[in-house]
């Protein structure tokens, strides 16, 4: 196909001045995009949910969840405020990975200590001085907690970090959004890193314990040695499961446990953020054991919102020349990103981007890698949309 | 699938070449393969599931994708895991599809990406000893966990096929000591990340999971398998991995079951219908000539030179590769034959009606779904006299019916014609005109040449009757 991806690609660059696709639709998914935090606009609700309380964000799939989940891992990444905030990414398994059902809170947190410990592998190896800096005693706690906790083999990831001499494998594998954000250190760093991780290992005898007990050594250690002033729990994809899809009442069931010890974790200065769809916003608010500083958002967008979406990662993609769509378009054709978001259905995101994404794709397809946007592209992705609409198909 | 040029382009296979695709056919379809319409969709970094109709190419296409992933030099240049044929342990699974469900399929997917690497492995061993410890670690890690059964017993015909440096290959998997590099229980989109940066490590640029789902013949069966496809579509976790990639096709009746499937609604995969306008019909068509024929015939006009050829295959193909090319056969056919005798000039109009009249369309109506086809056709804009009428003919195939019976009991729906006397007894008599405008939309609208119908026949100052017809009752 010589119109094919690499077509598009070319086209960007040479033709464009696009250092990247900023519509690029294998990334459709904001979860998986490694730019997105690079391109996340400033959205109202996101004051509310990103302090030091539980909060509830709700929105249609493809509305934004994931995108404002990994726009506040970001913010503790990068120590916003200057504040050192543990963010851990928990992407909640079906109900077939628990043991009871409804699953009890064990069960979740068994999954949780995953999460934090390998958000605190990322943390420390993009940051080495935080674990250099410790007395040999406490190092050796962080590697036994490391050991006890990450969802593989701790010195396998540490032979990965010294293999590739940066974190971006360990990124890759734990949450790609985190790529552009943690401070890559210099080569050298990392095998000082690797070594003094291993000189930690000593005779300490591995402790027993559940999850429960786990977790909360594990928390202890982020809290307390590490300087950390508070973990925030991102609580995703609960509705990325056949039984949730089909009831949600199900999905509730799923974090219930969850959701009952959210007030005892504020106490600890762990705090639960829950990214859910909007069919969940009833029966949670219903919910008489959660805090009283709990903090519920409806993600909602306007036009200029989407519009504002789109221009900025035309910003970013272009280094900044581009502020909109007109400086990548023909004449004929002005305000093209308006019209797109006029087009999406339910004015969602994702299919704002959808659209920008194909509407680039149908353009190398038609008039090969070359040239500025048409009003032949606009129509064309009029016509295309219809027939690739996220319900039953519509015959061609 | 390697593309390989002809032996030799003047040689003649005739109707070979329009024999349904079969898996020995495909070392010959890149010579007739035609791409449909946003294939570079299909062939894209994302996740694709495509919805095609029986004879509508999806073998094909399936070949081609597999083709798309072999390089100039014939190497793989993804991992290509074939999976779904048929899904697994149907039986067992649940009815209504849950996670239990998905975590069996995504054992299989696993263990069919542990058998792949495994024999890829092999093959091309120097890949796999140019690799770095931590990948090869990796590999074998992956192998050993995922792949189910027996080791030896599933890579018995390696080394056979391969030779000794395969043996080796599985002696160094089989004893490695590895390492946990990940648990038992962990995630499948850690799973699948570790297996995506390994398989890189080794020159490979990721795995596309190709899925040809068969058409199932039982209803229960059908709605079954799409309930636990839409579970396992649902699961948007595997959808995560840059690099790991589901390229699936699979049967146009599963799309209602899978199309609120979770990984569809939210655009983990994309979706599309396997359709192909009138132009890629004939392209279609013509390589197949080309092919068949050594070069001799290059298009439709060269096979046949009746002007309604093309008409007739599109009211008898519809937009069914497969339809079109079993109408074209017996001219190929035919051709061949008058070939072999030095005429190498187009078959006249003549010939063609002799010829067809002898391979007619089937006309099918399936009742319980209001779906009237006509070869690879589906009619679906019979109004609704007409279509009364077709089904009234379609329970007394070849049964001569009154133009008066059709109207009483076809379109007014009585059990009996009435008696004179009765109040449903029509006294204008304009029955007659009503069935002769409906048998008229009728043969428009079935008909593959409605000025010569073949289906509806009319019996002078007797009625009219069905020919050729097939009628289905479905339940459910």
């Amino acid at each position: 196909m010589k119109q094919g991806v690499k077509g598009l690609g070319k086209w960007l660059a040479d033709d464009l001045g696009l250092e990247f696709n900023p519509f690029d639709l294998k990334y459709l998914d904001a979860g998986a995009d490694p730019r997105l935090p690079d391109y996340l606009i400033g959205h109202e609700s996101f004051e509310k949910i990103k302090g030091d309380w539980p909060a509830f964000v709700f929105a249609m799939a493809g509305g934004g969840k994931s995108a404002f989940r990994v726009r506040l891992a970001r913010a503790c990444r990068v120590g916003q405020e200057g504040r050192r905030v543990l963010p851990v990414v928990y992407k909640v398994p079906g109900p077939v990975n628990f043991a009871d059902s409804p699953p009890r809170l064990e069960g979740h947190l068994k999954f949780l200590c995953w999460g934090m410990a390998s958000e605190l592998l990322l943390e420390l190896a993009s940051r080495p001085p935080r674990y250099l800096g410790l007395d040999l005693e406490t190092r050796r706690e962080v590697r036994l907690q490391l050991e006890a906790n990450l969802p593989g083999e701790l010195g396998y990831f540490l032979d990965k970090l010294e293999k590739t001499g940066d974190i971006s494998s360990l990124v890759n594998r734990f949450d790609p959004t985190a790529r552009h954000l943690l401070k890559l250190p210099e080569p050298p760093d990392i095998r000082p890193f690797c070594d003094a991780m291993r000189e930690a290992s000593g005779e300490m005898p591995r402790e027993p314990g559940g999850p429960a007990a786990r977790f909360q050594k594990l928390a202890d250690l982020v809290r307390g040695p590490l300087g950390y002033e508070a973990i925030y729990l991102l609580v995703d994809g609960v509705d990325a499961h056949i039984e949730v899809i089909k009831d949600p009442h199900a999905g509730i069931d799923l974090i219930r446990a969850l959701l009952k010890q959210t007030g005892a974790w504020t106490e600890k200065r762990i705090y639960a953020k829950y990214f859910l769809p909007p069919e969940f916003e009833v029966p949670i608010k219903k919910l008489s054991f959660l805090p009283t500083e709990t903090r519920f958002v409806s993600i909602r967008w306007t036009t200029d919102m989407l519009v504002d979406m789109l221009q900025e990662r035309l910003k970013i993609a272009s280094g900044n020349m581009f502020g909109s769509f007109d400086a990548i378009s023909n004449p004929e054709l002005r305000r093209v990103e308006y019209e797109l978001v006029n087009m999406a259905e339910e004015s969602l995101p994702r299919e704002v981007l959808l659209l920008a994404g194909q509407m680039l794709r149908l353009h190398v397809r038609q008039f090969g890698p070359s040239g500025k946007l048409r009003l032949a592209d606009f129509n064309a992705i009029r016509d295309w949309y219809p027939h690739h609409s996220r319900g039953p198909h519509n015959p061609q | 699938m390697a593309k390989k040029p002809s032996e030799s382009t003047s040689e003649w296979r005739g109707v070979e070449a329009f024999n349904r695709l079969r898996a020995e056919d495909e070392e010959w379809l890149a010579e007739v393969f035609v791409s449909p319409p946003e294939f570079d969709m299909m062939i894209g970094p994302r996740s694709i599931i495509i919805f095609g109709d029986e004879g509508s190419g999806k073998t094909a296409l399936c070949r081609a994708l597999t083709g798309i992933s072999t390089g100039e030099d014939g190497k793989p240049k993804r991992l290509l895991v074939e999976w779904g044929r048929p899904l697994p342990v149907l039986p067992v699974l649940k009815e209504g599809g849950d996670s239990q469900s998905v975590e069996v399929l995504l054992e299989d997917v696993l263990d069919r990406c542990a058998l792949a690497l495994l024999r890829h492995t092999c093959a091309y061993p120097q890949d796999f000893h140019e690799a770095g410890d931590l990948a090869k670690e990796a590999a074998v890690w992956f192998t050993r966990t995922f792949l189910q059964g027996d080791f030896e017993m599933r890579t018995r015909r390696f080394p056979g096929e391969f030779g000794d440096t395969a043996s080796a290959i599985l002696g160094d998997f089989a004893g490695r000591s590895v390492r946990d590099v990940l648990l038992p229980d962990a995630p499948s989109s850690l799973v699948i990340g570790e297996l995506v940066e390994t398989l890189r490590s080794i020159g490979l640029d990721g795995a596309w999971v190709l899925t040809d789902i068969p058409s199932l013949r039982d209803e229960t069966d059908t709605r079954r398998q799409g309930d636990v496809l839409a579970a396992f579509l649902s699961a948007l976790n595997q959808f995560e991995v840059d690099g790991f990639v589901y390229k699936m096709v699979v049967p146009s009746n599963l799309e209602h079951h899978l199309a609120e499937a979770g990984g569809i609604d939210r655009r983990r995969l994309d979706k599309y219908m396997l359709y192909w306008p009138h132009s890629k019909l004939i392209d279609i068509v013509n390589k197949h000539l080309v092919f068949a024929t050594g070069g001799k015939v290059n298009s439709l006009e060269e096979l046949c030179e009746a002007e309604s050829l093309k008409e007739w295959l599109e009211r008898c193909g519809g937009r069914i590769p497969g339809s079109w090319l079993k109408h074209v056969r017996p001219l190929v056919a035919a051709y061949g034959e008058r070939a072999s005798e030095g005429n190498f000039g187009p078959i006249d109009e003549d010939s063609w009606k002799e010829i067809r009249m002898r391979h007619l369309p089937n006309l099918e109506l399936d009742v319980a779904r209001g779906l009237v086809r006509v070869g690879g056709r589906v009619v679906d804009d019979i109004p609704d006299t007409p279509y009364k009428i077709l089904r009234y003919l379609c329970e007394r195939p070849g049964q001569v019916c009154t133009k008066k019976e059709l109207y009483y009991r076809a379109y007014l729906g009585l059990e009996s014609e009435p008696a004179s006397f009765e109040s449903t007894w029509d006294l204008t008599s304009s029955h007659s005109g009503l069935i002769d405008t409906a048998v008229w939309r009728l043969r428009e609208a079935v008909e593959p040449d409605p000025k010569d119908p073949i289906f509806v026949i009319t019996h002078r100052g007797k009625g009219v009757s069905l020919q050729k017809s097939v009628m289905r009752h479905r339940d459910g």
